[in-house]
């Protein structure tokens, strides 16, 4: 019996690593005089297809992979890519690419127009149905809307190619971010000829993927690991440092990342976790912080009859609670910062340089447990109560989930003197519960989709299928709707912060923390860029340099 | 050995077979009904799909159509074609082939941890047994209780820690050679995660040994042997651990499907692309075609060990011979 089992074990053994093509991994020493990097992805990418999805990781390769019109530069402002110059009308409701000639897919063929055309007349196609065909109505373009709805074909798309390197496209209305949209994956051109040739094996066949950008893909093993590597056919090759990057294992654990980084199995990790900063910082690491985007608060349903249509119980947890004790002490890694609203600091202003947070900052006094306790009496007082009614926070289930859910159990039973009870269910569960409106209070998060304070802004406007607090406020519409058609930059701020005012003073949603992350690099790996919009984290500029390579 | 492959046999197969199917049927039945009561389905994300763009998406993966034909679909699909279908989250990526490509992975650990959890685990139940109450068997036991108690998610870290990165990292071991904490690919990776499963293993083989060679020694053949003048290694071997070892194969089945299913966390710590971190996600995106294509695979898996088990038993014990 024993004989038997080792025998199988070891015929199986054989089997399974003589399909393993990834055996030779390389020391980080090796890397370094080859110039490699190696990090892990944490998972497989959902869609190696730009048109289809819009998911940080798949962003990641397809970044490398593809270049689109426009593309960000190492300081993370948007620059020209596979365009050489974009011109816009008088009335900034046309605009016209030209591409660069010596712009080439990694195949040698040259990009062409028609290769973006293509790209997006898939993108709005229903029967293509990509997941993010809306981000054509967020760019404007002319036509997108009906053809999404199947009321026009796919055909009458408002971007056109006059010639090979000239690419027209119009816009039902000027937008004050289009040069970053098309920097986005979505907008990146595909190739027709690649996608008839695969057909439903198109971007799933490593073979089918052929990209525009610095790299190309030089091996996947699905759910194992991936490889690019420089490609000499993009149009500035030069400036590509780096020879390869590689996920050699997709693991998501990052203690086990950690692990791997510190026994020098991968040159790049995150160490977003209490216990693993204290980790680093023992083993005198450099950890560096970067903003991942994402504003997390609390989502009141502000429906008749629910606790938190009462606007004193929201302000009282809107002021009550403390922000930099939250951010400091429960999640406790650097790169968090105490958010007061919806709106990031971070977004543009209206002129270069200048950031929405400096233009139309917005904050208040909080941890006012004082302040807190009166309005809480105002609306026991009210309602003739000598207590409030339970309720119950919703979250999600993983365990960073939990606790910052029980913190907040914690923190707002005593604030407001009522029974908190916490239910965490799976992540799907809690955003359908969410949905139909089935919670008292829900913890929630919001990341942006483009570089324009719109992408939080209009969150909470009536119309908007993702507003599920039952908030609703006339003028606030009101002034989303002028912000998005207003051209004056100035102006649109102002608009912005008059709305984001009344939001934040009616607190449906208590914004709490703006969500950020922490890394560390092996020695002399420099240059890598972490990125709100645009590849994260983006090699594109990183090389190794002459700094010390440990183990 | 003749007479066991009888029609008998045949008979038991043919009936243990026909039930199997049923089984499968219902549980795939079952896991569609209680997919669909799950709250969200595999669209639902964190922003929410415009309306228009849902519509289109619902009608390319054929969501629209009432529920009992998405039901007949399936099966006629899983049972009829042998085909999964494919997974909501990552595009284009059939269920077979995850399957094909992914299963094996964790198959191979789940053996390697079973031949040696079963090895370690039986002998060190035969030895505690026979030194019952010594220091050895409250060592053991002891060991059992906290191999038992304490999950893989607390063990495979402490694991890796111990005998990769330690010694990488403070004991100058040669990492072309030593054990990598993470990764896939080489012979060496099976070690640690396997190792990690076995452990578990090897806590509850030694305590059901112990306890069956236990009982085994007080019963009357056994004495009848000694009374016999049988020499102890003989009364051991023969009459003891062949005895007593019965019950424990009947555990060998379950235990098995375990060690291959149930190895998620160690495959999530040790970097193995295999099975069981599919599994989870699926659950967690709601993605049907994995769900419910993994959970009639891990079913038809279950019953097919079991009736191995039961055939294996029966070659063992003649007593239980089906007749």
């Amino acid at each position: 019996m024993k004989h038997v089992s080792i025998k199988m074990t070891l015929g199986l053994a054989a089997l399974v690593f003589a399909s393993a093509a990834h055996a030779d991994q390389k020391s980080r020493d090796q890397r370094k005089t080859g110039g490699e990097v190696y990090w892990s992805a944490g998972d497989e990418p959902p869609s190696m297809d730009p048109t289809k999805q819009a998911d940080t990781l798949s962003g990641m390769w397809l970044g490398h992979m593809f270049e689109g019109l426009m593309t960000y530069d190492k300081a993370g402002n948007v620059t020209h890519g596979t365009a050489e110059s974009m011109t816009a009308s008088e009335d900034k409701k046309t605009y016209t690419f030209k591409i660069r000639k010596n712009a080439k897919w990694h195949d040698g063929k040259p990009v062409v127009a028609g290769d973006f055309v293509y790209a997006w007349q898939r993108l709005v196609d229903p029967a293509y149905a990509s997941e993010y065909s809306f981000i054509a109505t967020a760019a404007a373009i002319v036509n997108a809307d009906e053809i999404i709805a199947k009321k026009l074909p796919k055909e009458q798309l408002g971007a056109k190619a006059i010639d090979d390197s000239t690419l027209e496209v119009k816009l039902k209305h000027p937008v004050a971010f289009f040069d970053s949209l098309m920097a986005f994956q979505v907008f990146f051109p595909v190739r027709k000829d690649l996608v008839d040739k695969y057909a439903d094996k198109f971007a799933n066949d490593p073979a089918s993927i052929v990209g525009n950008g610095p790299f190309k893909l030089a091996s996947w093993n699905k759910e194992q690991s991936m490889r690019i590597e420089k490609a000499d056919t993009y149009w500035n090759a030069a400036a590509i440092k780096l020879k390869a990057i590689e996920s050699p294992a997709m693991v998501k654990d990052l203690q086990a990342n950690y692990n791997n980084f510190q026994t020098g199995g991968i040159d790049l990790t995150g160490v977003g976790q209490p216990e693993l900063i204290k980790q680093a910082q023992d083993a005198k690491l450099k950890i560096s912080t970067f903003q991942t985007g994402c504003i997390s608060y609390m989502q009141a349903n502000v429906r008749d009859g629910k606790l938190f249509s009462d606007k004193n119980l929201r302000l009282a947890i809107r002021n009550g609670i403390d922000r930099n004790e939250y951010v400091n002490k429960i999640i406790g890694v650097p790169g968090y910062k105490p958010a007061y609203s919806i709106i990031p600091d971070y977004m543009p202003g209206s002129k270069p340089g200048l950031s929405y947070g400096k233009e139309a900052p917005l904050s208040f006094k909080d941890a006012d447990a004082a302040g807190a306790k009166k309005l809480v009496e105002a609306y026991l007082k009210e309602k003739k109560l000598d207590k409030l009614p339970a309720f119950t926070i919703l979250s999600g289930d993983s365990s960073r989930a939990k606790k910052y859910a029980e913190y907040f159990q914690n923190s707002l039973s005593k604030l407001l003197g009522a029974e908190v009870k916490v239910e965490s269910v799976p992540f799907k569960t809690r955003l359908q519960k969410t949905r139909d409106g089935q919670f008292d209070i829900v913890m929630a998060g919001w990341c942006p989709d483009y570089r324009d304070a719109m992408t939080f802004a209009d969150l909470f406007t009536t119309k908007n299928e993702n507003n599920n607090s039952g908030w609703s406020n006339k003028e606030f519409d009101a002034l989303i709707e002028q912000a998005g058609a207003e051209t004056d930059l100035a102006k649109r701020i102002q608009l912005f912060a008059k709305a984001n005012k009344i939001l934040t003073d009616d607190a449906p949603l208590i914004a709490e923390e703006a969500s950020g992350g922490a890394f560390v690099l092996a020695g002399g790996l420099e240059g890598v860029q972490r990125r709100i919009f645009g590849v994260d984290p983006d090699f594109r500029y990183a090389e190794w340099t002459a700094g010390k390579a440990s183990h | 050995m003749k007479a066991f492959f009888s029609s008998g046999l045949v008979r038991f197969l043919g009936g243990r077979l026909l039930l199997s199917i049923v089984t499968l049927l219902a549980l795939a039945s079952l896991t569609f009904v209680f997919m669909r009561a799950v709250p969200g389905d595999p669209l639902t994300r964190t922003k929410e799909i415009p309306a228009a763009v849902r519509q289109n998406l619902e009608e390319k993966y054929g969501l629209t159509k009432p529920m009992w034909q998405q039901y007949l679909i399936q099966m006629d699909r899983m049972f009829l074609k042998g085909d999964f279908g494919e997974s909501f989250r990552t595009v284009g990526r059939s269920v077979n082939a995850m399957i094909e490509e992914q299963f094996p992975r964790s198959a191979i650990l789940g053996i390697v941890a079973l031949v040696v959890g079963t090895t370690v685990g039986l002998l060190l139940g035969i030895f505690a047994a026979l030194y019952r109450n010594s220091l050895i068997d409250r060592t053991a036991m002891v060991l059992c209780v906290v191999g038992i108690a304490i999950p893989s998610a607390v063990i495979a870290p402490v694991i890796q820690y111990f005998f990769a990165v330690f010694p990488l990292t403070n004991m100058g071991a040669n990492p072309d050679f030593w054990l990598r904490p993470v990764g896939w690919g080489q012979t060496r990776d099976i070690i640690l995660p396997s190792l990690t499963l076995s452990l578990g293993i090897i806590a509850v083989m030694t305590r059901y040994m112990r306890s069956q060679m236990v009982d085994v020694s007080f019963a009357e053949y056994v004495r009848t042997a000694k009374a016999k003048g049988v020499s102890t290694l003989r009364l051991v071997v023969r009459h003891e651990i062949r005895n007593a070892i019965l019950p424990v194969i009947s555990l060998l089945g379950p235990i098995f499907v375990g060690a291959v299913s149930g190895s998620l966390v160690v495959e999530g710590v040790f970097g193995v692309p295999g099975l069981g971190v599919a599994f989870i996600n699926s659950i967690n995106n709601n993605d049907y075609n994995v769900l419910m294509g993994l959970t009639v695979f891990y079913g038809g898996f279950f019953i097919l060990v079991n009736l191995l088990t039961d055939v294996l038993y029966g070659v063992i014990d003649p007593r239980i011979r089906v007749a």
